[in-house]
């Protein structure tokens, strides 16, 4: 199988993302969210 | 010699591939393993339902595809903490291969082609449990900028083992919780 493995995170990778999640969504990735919406809406798909 | 795309004038589009597609044998990127992938594996993949692959095609001509899998952040175990420690892990859409074609670099494609993965997650995660884009990106700079200017999140491996580094985006949108 070709798929690129995902590497499971150490503790400290863990704790990084742990905590991320639980404080939520930040202003920064909201928005980074909406403009990629935004672009990807004006590019037509076939599927 | 990069070539320059005027998008304005031109078709561009997204289209699935499809197991009975052809492979277009002109596709290059810069890294070997990439093109291989669309030229070998995509198609396997895709009728074992490992993964889905989404070319970006321009004027018909494909420039560069993004092959995405479910996937989970997850905390490294041994099999003895293993029953204990693997609650909790975070389901994530997993961005495995991506790759424009390397005559047309620096002309955006990379963005568009993750804005595609982003929408599939963001559309998915209505559906299924989905809380991060994420991926291993390789070892290059260049790369890596690129992810961070995009507006990922570089959580580095606390070994300096660049294979491990994560790079995940949140994408949840609404800062209020259940």
């Amino acid at each position: 199988m070709a798929l690129r493995e995902v590497k499971p995170l150490d503790n400290k990778q863990w704790t990084q993302v742990k905590a991320m999640m639980e404080e939520g969504p930040t202003d920064t990735s909201i928005a980074t969210v909406k403009r990629a919406l935004e672009r990807a809406s004006k590019i037509k798909r076939k599927y | 010699m990069s070539e320059k795309i005027n998008f304005e004038n031109s078709e561009v589009e997204f289209v699935k591939l499809q197991m009975l597609d052809g492979i277009d044998k002109t596709f290059e990127t810069e890294v070997d393993e990439y093109t291989d992938y669309y030229k070998v594996q995509s198609q396997y993949d895709m009728d074992q339902g490992l993964s889905r692959t989404y070319l970006l095609k321009v004027d018909g001509r494909i420039l560069g595809y993004v092959s995405i899998a479910m996937a989970h952040l997850r905390k490294e175990t041994t099999s003895k903490t293993f029953a204990k420690e693997s609650e909790g892990n975070i389901p994530a859409l997993l961005i495995s291969h991506i790759a424009t074609h390397k005559e047309f670099q620096r002309n955006g494609i990379g963005t568009k082609l993750v804005d595609e993965a982003l929408r599939i997650a963001v559309e998915s995660s209505e559906n299924i449990g989905c809380r991060y884009l994420m991926l291993n990106p390789r070892d290059d700079d260049g790369v890596r900028k690129f992810y961070i200017k995009y507006g990922f999140t570089y959580i580095p491996n606390i070994e300096d083992d660049k294979e491990r580094d994560a790079f995940i985006l949140d994408i949840k949108q609404e800062k209020e919780t259940w």
